[in-house]
């Protein structure tokens, strides 16, 4: 009995002390203001990172803790955008009121759909939500008369923010609004997560069909989490549209979905902070390389999302843990030294890599244009004598850009080469038993 | 009317080539491939390039766009698609997602983002009345082509040692392996077919829907929506689907433009739920 009651106190203190405020978390909120201090002139930017990084959430509430794969959760982004919008053109400009209205509207949509996601999984469910993405995307398509269709919602006008602030040119109010609108949000969700609630939506993550046996009704769950995460993505579609005095198809289209689930993916599902860093990432390197057409930035993301399902499959914020737990496994074994060999492997050839992409494109936009053939143009990736020189010093006249060097081409090649060798660099040992470990095969 | 559903039947033969194979492989692996209509993108402009560039006849470049999707498929099929098979959808799909993104960015790098023009031969161009309906000449060619292909599907599948293979493996996988069947070679070929007929899809898909690098997701939803009503793995099923979906879209365009897609998107959801293994699918 009293065993019992000591493993039970067990449990909840360690559950306890997963509730527990990380010092780290104090510093990541403190940061948050920084860009009052630091980029006053990027605060529109940092409003568009807090209300994507409060859509991230919405979808990590179903994706990373419940486990329902949604590809189109757009429709309730969107959903929270046009209802705030078209109250506002309307004359109900009153930011929370729209707000209100937009998380009324988005979470009975997400209540009434709840019902068709909690009876399917796998692809059924995939291709469901995506179906009622496009079924929306459409019907804002469409309704031209209500939603102002492919122009966009026309005559937006917010109101003053409680009545005293006005949404300025700068962004102050902006970024303050929707900061402390995901603060709120995020409070809110970290309490349910954590709750015993959230402790078996993550069983039913697991296992939808044994969670009912412990007294966790999956499909009941499954309803309220989906719902509650439509209400956040609703709110998060208010935000912007009260913040950006805009509504277009793209809150709603499936860029929008899949922009959200590849920020998610890239920071980390089923950790709070995975859809914050994604969307500090993403929108901050979207702003950088703003000149790159849509296409091109899509290519870049595409490459990010195979890299990241390949390499990294939890994440950023889930790869320290991993090297730290490959790191304990290793020094238990007593093979430091080649972990040691491996990690510096794995990141030369990972620099290698970011080289030699860099390379390869840099003398595509430097030679790209030159009027030489390809078989002439190809010995410049290597050497920059002969017509290189030529071809680089007329550029270099006219345009003024800087020439491609050769040189990171060779660092590229010599990091790929001693990475290899790191990597494939096998300690000869006995020969392993059946079932013994046979570690060292796996990335770090 | 009837020639809503002449033109519906020729686009339906286009979509049962665009999506028959993504429902095979589907079947036999449960891999979500979302980057399916990417490989027929590689054979339209495989098949443009050869007509416009290298002034190839029209029909020849038909085999090539086959081949070149079904090369690229068995490549991308060894290097990356083999390590997930065992993976959850969330990784299949975050994987083919952005092989698909690439696949746009690649296209527009090398083809700019206009829509391509292609040159069919002028026996494809006219057309001929039969009973007072006009019928298009492309479109009666995309109707054999279509047929030969579902034809020689059917027959394959059902009458040779591969089909009985490949139908092993459909139904039962893990029985298919226990019988000594190489369910991964099979595989591979499959997938290699199945993207080769999807860029013959898309090769044939030019002059009737035009190329642009959006190819790659504008189809897309079509195509699932073809497997999700066809039934997982079902050659018939995807036939009638095609059919059906080809008929219907080109009614709602021609009778109800106001409504647009949303038909289509309202039929695909309720048709999930009433039947999540599809129409004609058994599991």
């Amino acid at each position: 009995m009293a065993a019992t009651a000591t493993a039970v106190s067990d449990a909840g203190m360690a559950l306890e002390a997963q509730t527990r405020w990380h010092p780290a978390e104090f510093v990541f909120w403190a940061a948050t203001l920084l860009p009052f201090v630091l980029f006053p002139n990027h605060l529109q930017l940092a409003s568009q990172v807090a209300i994507t990084a409060l859509f991230a959430l919405s979808l990590d509430l179903i994706l990373g803790y419940a486990g329902i794969v949604s590809l189109g959760h757009a429709a309730f982004f969107g959903l929270g955008a046009y209802t705030a919008g078209i109250l506002s053109v309307h004359r109900w400009g009153d930011p929370f009121v729209g707000l209100v209205a937009a998380m009324a509207v988005a979470g009975l949509f997400g209540y009434a759909t709840s019902f068709i996601v909690a009876r399917f999984r796998h692809l059924t469910l995939i291709m469901i939500t995506l179906g009622l993405g496009f079924l929306l995307h459409e019907v804002a398509n469409q309704a031209s008369w209500l939603t102002g269709g492919s122009d966009g919602l026309q005559g937006v006008q917010i109101g003053p923010l409680a009545g005293l602030f006005r949404f300025d040119l700068y962004g102050y109010t902006a970024y303050t609004y929707s900061l402390i609108v995901l603060f709120l949000v995020f409070l809110a969700v970290r309490r349910l997560i954590h709750s015993p609630f959230g402790l078996s939506l993550r069983g039913i993550r697991e296992n939808p069909v044994r969670m009912p046996a412990i007294g966790a009704p999956s499909a009941s769950h499954i309803r309220k989490v989906y719902t509650i995460s439509a209400v956040i993505a609703g709110i998060a579609g208010a935000v912007l549209a009260q913040t950006t005095s805009t509504v277009s198809l793209g809150a709603i289209n499936f860029e929008r979905s899949a922009d959200v689930l590849i920020i998610l993916v890239l920071g980390g599902a089923g950790r709070l902070y995975g859809g914050l860093i994604g969307a500090i990432i993403f929108l901050v390197a979207r702003d950088q390389f703003s000149g790159l057409a849509p296409q091109f930035w899509y290519f870049w993301m595409g490459h990010l999302l195979v890299l990241v399902v390949l390499f990294v499959p939890g994440g950023l914020l889930d790869a320290p843990g991993r090297i730290r737990n490959a790191w304990r496994r290793r020094r238990a074994e007593g093979r430091q030294a080649e972990f040691v060999r491996r990690a510096a492997g794995v990141s030369l050839l990972a620099s290698s890599y970011a080289l030699l992409v860099i390379s390869l494109l840099w003398w595509w936009s430097f030679f790209g244009k030159a009027p030489l053939a390809l078989g002439q143009l190809l010995p410049c990736l290597l050497h920059s004598t002969g017509p290189c020189a030529d071809t680089a010093l007329a550029a270099y006249a006219i345009v003024g850009q800087r020439p491609y060097p050769p040189s990171i081409m060779w660092i590229g090649l010599g990091c790929l080469a001693v990475g290899w060798l790191l990597v494939a660099i096998r300690r000869p040992r006995a020969k392993a038993l059946p079932g013994t470990s046979t570690g060292g095969s796996t990335v770090p | 009317m009837a020639f809503v559903l002449f033109d519906g039947f020729a686009y339906g033969m286009l979509l049962f080539m665009l999506s028959v194979g993504l429902s095979v492989t589907l079947g036999m692996m449960n891999f979500v491939n979302l980057a399916h209509c990417a490989f027929a993108m590689l054979g339209g402009y495989s098949a443009v390039m050869l007509v416009n560039h290298y002034g190839w006849p029209f029909l020849a470049t038909l085999p090539a766009a086959f081949l070149a999707a079904a090369v690229a498929s068995v490549v991308f099929e060894r290097l990356l698609y083999r390590r997930l098979y065992r993976a959850g959808e969330l990784d299949q799909v975050l994987l083919t997602i952005g092989l698909a993104f690439m696949s746009v960015g690649v296209a527009t790098f090398f083809f700019t983002s206009e829509q391509q023009p292609i040159l069919t031969p002028s026996y494809l161009r006219g057309s001929f009345d039969v009973m007072g309906v006009t019928l298009g000449a492309y479109r009666l060619f995309l109707i054999a082509v279509g047929l030969a292909v579902a034809v020689l599907l059917a027959l394959t599948i059902e009458y040779t040692r591969f089909g009985a293979q490949v139908r092993a493996a459909v139904d039962n996988q893990r029985m298919a392996r226990g019988l000594g069947i190489n369910v991964d070679g099979v595989f591979a070929v499959t997938f290699a077919l199945g993207s080769g007929l999807a860029g013959l899809g898309g090769a044939l898909a030019v002059d009737r829907v035009g190329l642009d690098p959006h190819f790659a997701f504008a189809y897309l939803v079509y195509v699932l929506i073809v497997v999700s009503v066809g039934g997982l793995g079902s050659i018939g099923g995807s036939f009638a689907a095609a059919v059906l979906l080809g008929i219907s879209d080109s009614a709602g365009k021609y009778y109800v433009p106001e409504v647009g897609s949303f038909l289509i998107y309202l039929v695909m959801v309720v048709m999930l739920m009433w039947r999540p293994q599809g129409l004609f699918g058994r599991r």
